[in-house]
């Protein structure tokens, strides 16, 4: 099943040059993805709306910092990113919940399209995905949202593409034991 | 069967009314930045004139400003010498012209006591000269071929 195999052609040059329109395809392409990310990381509606918000005007604004316009989708998830780390951190002060975690470097079968789920079992995956910890649970959605590598991930959550690498393994491992045991308790 | 991005997206899909909107607000903010950033056409027009108009003064005059202050120095040197000699000169004309006047007062005296000691001058009547015919001799009356 293809998700997001390729990378389309973003009009990312015209929208340095400040034309309206172009943003206008650009915001239209990640405006739900990045809402998702924000939503399942901070779990309230109207804050993840000003989140993507802030993103989009600071987006506007920074797009002179963009070094590689091919990489315009890490960067914009890297702004929301930011922002998230900025509302725990002033609010709730689990950023700190952010910290790295220590943990083997084992290989992981990083194909978010191997993961497949019936439609009746979709609450209960979003359940097990909301039970992991944000740290894993940031870069398992990045994976699965938009298929950003290891360098990606790594470049929007501020952590070394190990950990990132060890963050997906231990998340995926955790979400399957979680799965594993549902459907041996399921009737 | 669905991929987890497609659980996410179709779990989030109603909030996109709300996130056109914010699109819409964050798309303004853009043409705004835009149109700031953008010069006026006029402005433009007139800074171009303006620079070509300088390109001289910048080129001939600014690049080598010492040696031209330097021009304007001497320059300025020279009116001001030619200013204070023209009053000098002005000065040493009128009285050169006071005595011109004294000196011919004297002459007229002299002459008068001159005229009153030796009489009128029309007394002493000068010979008129001859009158010469520029004709050859062999035209001449014959008086004046033997005069």
């Amino acid at each position: 099943m293809l998700v997001v195999a390729e990378r389309e052609q973003l009009p990312v040059t015209q929208a340095r040059a400040g034309e309206p329109e172009a943003w206008d395809v650009l915001f239209k392409r990640y405006q739900l993805p990045i809402y998702v990310y924000v939503f399942e990381l901070v779990h309230d509606e109207q804050t993840s709306l000003d989140i993507v918000q802030e993103t989009f005007i600071s987006a506007v604004r920074h797009i002179g910092g963009l070094r590689d316009d091919d990489k315009f989708g890490s960067w914009l998830f890297g702004i929301a990113h930011q922002k998230c780390v900025q509302r725990w951190r002033k609010q709730t002060r689990e950023g700190d919940a952010l910290e790295e975690i220590a943990g083997a470097q084992d290989e992981c079968e990083d194909d978010p399209s191997e993961l497949l789920i019936r439609h009746e079992r979709e609450a209960e995956f979003m359940n097990l995905l909301n039970r992991l910890p944000p740290p894993q649970l940031s870069v398992l959605l990045l994976h699965f949202i938009e298929e950003f590598s290891l360098e990606e991930i790594a470049a929007i959550t501020g952590v070394p593409p190990g950990t990132v690498k060890s963050r997906i393994h231990y998340a995926r491992k955790a979400l399957k034991t979680l799965w594993e045991e549902k459907n041996e308790n399921a009737p | 069967m669905k991929t987890p991005r497609e659980i996410l997206l179709k779990r989030h899909a109603p909030a996109n009314e709300k996130l056109d909107a914010i699109r819409q607000k964050a798309i303004r903010v853009a043409a705004e930045a835009n149109r700031q950033g953008a010069p006026d056409r006029e402005f433009t027009f007139a800074a171009t004139i303006f620079h070509a108009l300088t390109i001289p003064f910048r080129e001939l005059i600014w690049r080598a400003w010492r040696i031209w202050a330097g021009f304007v120095l001497v320059w300025l040197a020279i009116v001001a010498v030619n200013l204070a000699d023209s009053d000098r000169g002005e000065i040493a004309e009128s009285k050169s012209r006071s005595v011109q006047s004294g000196t011919l007062m004297a002459w007229g005296q002299e002459q008068k006591l001159f005229t009153d000691l030796l009489g009128p001058a029309d007394a002493y009547e000068a010979d008129k000269p001859k009158s010469v015919s520029p004709k050859p001799r062999s035209e001449r009356p014959l008086s004046q071929a033997m005069g």
